[in-house]
């Protein structure tokens, strides 16, 4: 049995399913994120984990125990709250060693954990202030501080991020991260940030409307969404709906017809019957650009948007009625597209793929 | 999101067995009791008996003397209540909008008569107003008055020690509502032109009624059950407040039964008024929910 | 803020009413240090006989501490009562919730007149002749509402998400408690029993019906003196609890923060 592992777990409110979860599982000392919008169920689900919310089915295996009928504290979880929850009437020093007074260490002992936890955080010396005095990165560090003191099977963490600044929040991803690796400890980490998702876990679990859409590394979930929802929400892709009209199997191109725009050639990888209306995502990183026409079936557009990024440019392109995002890292700055110029399209095989949800 | 399930858990049903237990026990039973007795009659010298009629609550309804109490009570209750906004509401708007540093001087200076024993308070007016106070003093040492002047145990002197007492009270009634009109309302009807009379007339004033109204039916249902101010001070008008009448149904007559009737009118009177607004205002603060919405 | 007219005219009217609340205050304790009957105020000297006098008149000595007594026993099972009816009331959800949460309300709503009757002619009906029991009840319903009001304005106040982490942190339900909730509320019942106190401590109308002969409260005794006699004695004792009232005030400010009190009325 995995580490951790979740089988038919369902929560509904008032005739709202909240979370619907056939099967997970994670792995000791794995960093899994739970990525998806509001209501997706993701909060919902570490929440059963946690202890704080009833299933109304299901069961939840830890370390190959059930922890379903065990109450909150006697599971032996951490968990890290968007908005810290520290106690406020408490020093730091009595925050963190709170999770030790019901676990029988000695005072030496607690004070030895405590110390050992503000320096896994950057924090040493600040035992004695009180969570009004500190910022909120160093709360949020605190409240990290505090759930592993105890050594907690696994470490729950409800979008610890998003209260942060920006800027605050890129750092703290690669601390987060490095005290995750130090301590190997299994953690489910819960964002809407497909960003953060992305950057820290090993596996992304995507989920919509209380169910798993997808299951994968943060590789797979990039490059090979598997629902158009995922492909979505990810982002930085285009979506593509349209009928096949034509396949060669000779030079694996299918011709796709569009509404209001000439017919596309693409290197599909995936068998696709004619007639078929499908959705495929074309990445923007894999479309090559030319003013004159190479390629057997480049297709032609025209450029209608140039965002200069620095380190590439987006163009937006369009093609009779479809609009496409292409990102272009090779060109330089003086051979650049401008607004209006005619371009031609060639499509990557890498950079395409059929979704069939 | 749904309550963690800690927060379900049926032992809160628990906590609540002790204090209604007590409630019931020592307050809704005596009213249960309190309308029993209004339906059973009283027989001088017998005391009670214990019919079931309704003939208490018809000799209030058909006898003058206690429907003229009754009147005089609710009436004096919204005499009393509009002289008390008055002076209410320039304290709680300044309390309100100022902000300065010594603003918690001002409430403690609020909080300090409002505390106050009531007793206190009418012996403070006796000072004042009886016929050795200060007020009968002066006049006569500048001869405008032969003898002193009965102030205290007239109406006038019932009506100024009920307003002193409840101006506190309606001022910390009227703060909450007047926060809630936002200073950035007051300011664009300046920039748009308003003079000062106008932004009373037509933001202030209009956005102060659902709190004014809220403010008015606490204390006037509190003017209404007066007891102690008419009891000492009222004189011959104190007698005919309905609470005081239910009172010396009791002392003097014994008459339980009367009393009680008196007492279930009372609390009618007190509901009915308290329901019949509370929805009024409710229907009317629709406007102004959202301003307090855009408050929080 | 306004224009001149404007804010002078406002100043000046919130002159006008504080004035108006506190001269008759202010008169009261100048009398008290009148040196004869005559209740002149200015007073024409300063004495401290009338505060001799009234400690030596054993009624009003015994009066004021049948109230304190009284007030102190009721505030603490009306605090007590508070805790578990608000825990109730904010943090579980049932159907009946409004109703309750307007049933513990009555003695506000009641006219005091009517709790009064009522609860004299239970205790006169059932028997109950005990008469401090009967006042200590008495203050008890009538203080209820108020510390139900301050502590579960307190407790909404309180993140929930604390006692959550506490949970999985190791603590159990009552561990929790007393260690992450009770602090937390401490403003809330410290505030309310302070005000259970001084609502318990002023309270005439419940007092008057309730009384026995040896337990008559200190604002009842007042009244009581004053249908026959008119002197300074009653502003002497008028000026020690004005001055208690002020500090308890003042304290209570220190602790909680007025505010907070405000907010709840």
């Amino acid at each position: 049995m995995a580490f951790v592992e979740i089988k038919g777990l369902k929560k509904t409110f008032r005739n709202l399913v909240a979370a619907d979860i056939d099967h997970l599982k994670i792995e000791e000392g794995e960093f899994v994120s739970l990525l998806g919008p509001s209501g997706c169920g993701k909060t919902t689900t570490l929440r059963c984990i946690a202890g704080s919310i009833e299933p109304d089915c299901g069961s939840i295996f830890v370390r190959g125990r059930e922890i379903t009928q065990v109450p909150t504290y006697k599971r032996k979880l951490g968990l890290v709250f968007q908005d810290y929850a520290l106690f406020p009437h408490m020093t730091v020093f009595d925050n963190i060693a709170y999770g030790l007074r019901y676990r029988e260490v000695s005072k030496t002992d607690v004070k030895k954990k405590v110390s050992e936890a503000l320096d896994l955080v950057g924090l040493a010396g600040f035992e004695e202030r009180f969570p009004h005095q500190l910022s909120g990165g160093q709360q949020q560090r605190i409240a990290f501080a505090r759930s592993v003191v105890y050594e907690p099977d696994v470490l729950l963490l409800d979008e610890p991020l998003s209260n942060l600044d920006f800027k605050l929040r890129k750092a703290m991803r690669f601390e987060l991260k490095r005290m995750q690796r130090q301590l190997n400890i299994t953690t489910i980490f819960v964002t809407h940030d497909q960003q953060e998702a992305l950057s820290l876990s090993d596996w992304v679990v995507v989920m919509n409307e209380g169910r798993i859409e997808q299951v994968g590394t943060p590789n797979d979930i990039y490059e090979n969404p598997a629902s158009v929802f995922v492909a979505d929400f990810i982002g930085s892709t285009n979506i593509i709906r349209g009928v096949v009209t034509q396949c060669d199997s000779a030079k694996g191109i299918c011709g796709v017809s569009l509404p209001h725009a000439p017919e596309l050639f693409l290197p599909f990888k995936e068998t696709v019957r004619v007639g078929e209306e499908i959705n495929f995502i074309v990445k923007p990183e894999k479309i090559g650009l030319e003013r004159t026409p190479r390629a057997e079936h480049a297709v032609e557009g025209t450029i209608s948007g140039v965002s200069y990024l620095g380190s590439a440019f987006n163009y937006e392109i369009r093609i009779g009625a479809l609009k496409i995002e292409a990102l272009d890292s090779q060109g330089d700055y003086k051979n650049r597209y401008e607004i209006g110029d005619s371009i031609f399209l060639t499509f990557d095989p890498a950079g395409v793929k059929v979704l069939r949800r | 999101m749904g309550l963690p399930t800690y927060f379900k858990k049926r032992i809160y049903l628990f906590f609540l067995v002790p204090p209604l237990l007590v409630l019931t026990v020592f307050l809704l039973v005596p009213l249960a009791i309190l309308l029993r007795y209004s339906f059973s009659t009283h027989i001088p010298g017998q005391g009670l008996q214990m019919v079931f009629t309704l003939s208490n609550y018809l000799r209030f309804v058909t006898d003058k003397y206690y429907l003229n109490g009754l009147l005089i009570t609710l009436g004096t209750g919204l005499l009393v209540v509009i002289v008390t906004l008055v002076f209410a509401y320039p304290v709680a708007y300044l309390y309100a909008k100022a902000r300065f540093r010594y603003r918690g001087l001002l409430l403690i200076m609020l909080l300090s008569p409002f505390y106050t024993n009531v007793i206190i308070k009418i012996y403070g007016w006796m000072v004042i107003l009886g016929r050795q106070g200060v007020v009968n003093k002066m006049l006569i040492n500048f001869n405008l008055l032969d003898r002193p002047f009965e102030f205290l145990y007239s109406y006038i002197g019932v009506i100024i020690i009920m307003v002193y007492v409840h101006v506190p009270m309606m001022t910390l009634l009227l703060i909450g509502p007047i926060q809630n009109i936002r200073d950035s309302w007051i300011e664009s009807a300046r920039i748009c032109g308003s003079r000062n009379l106008d932004v009373i007339k037509n933001i202030i004033l209009p956005l102060s009624i659902p709190g004014i109204l809220s403010g008015a039916i606490i204390v006037y249902t509190a003017v209404i059950a007066a007891f102690i101010i008419p009891l000492l001070v009222g004189g011959d008008w104190g007698k005919r407040f309905i609470s005081v009448m239910m009172y010396t149904h009791i002392n003097v007559t014994q008459n339980w039964a009367f009393a009680s009737a008196i007492a279930v009118i009372l609390i009618i009177t007190s509901l009915s008024i308290i329901i019949f607004f509370s929805r009024w205002i409710k229907s009317m603060k629709v406007g102004v929910l959202v301003s307090e919405k855009f408050n929080r | 803020m306004k224009n001149s007219i404007g804010k002078c005219s406002l100043v000046a009217s919130n002159v006008i009413v504080y004035a108006f609340l506190f001269i008759p205050l202010v008169m009261v304790i100048g009398i008290s240090f009148s040196p004869t009957y005559q209740m002149v105020f200015p007073p024409q000297g300063l004495s401290l006989r009338w505060f001799k006098y009234i400690l030596d008149q054993k009624e009003f000595v015994d009066s004021f501490f049948v109230s304190v007594v009284v007030a102190f026993f009721a505030s603490l099972v009306a605090l007590l009562i508070g805790i578990l009816v608000s825990l109730a009331i904010v943090r579980y959800h049932f159907r009946w919730k409004t109703a309750i949460e307007n049933i513990f309300m009555m003695p506000i709503i009641l006219p005091t007149v009517v709790t009064g009757v009522a609860m004299l002619q239970f205790f006169s009906l059932v028997g109950y002749g005990d008469f401090w029991m009967r006042l200590i009840l008495g203050h008890i319903i009538v203080t209820i509402p108020y510390t139900i009001r301050s502590i579960s304005a307190s407790l909404y106040g309180v993140n929930r998400r604390l006692e959550e982490a506490s949970l999985i942190m190791g603590a159990n339900p009552l561990q929790t408690f007393k260690n992450i909730l009770l602090p937390l509320i401490k403003p809330g019942m410290i505030a309310g029993a302070l005000l259970a106190f001084i609502i318990s401590f002023d309270n005439v109308t419940v007092s008057l019906f309730l009384l026995g002969a040896k337990t008559v409260t200190l604002p009842v005794r007042i009244m009581l003196y004053l249908e026959w006699h008119i002197d300074p004695s009653v502003a002497a004792i008028s000026t020690i609890l004005i001055t208690l009232t002020v500090i308890t005030i003042l304290i209570a400010e220190r602790i909680v923060g007025l505010a907070n009190i405000m907010r709840l009325e």
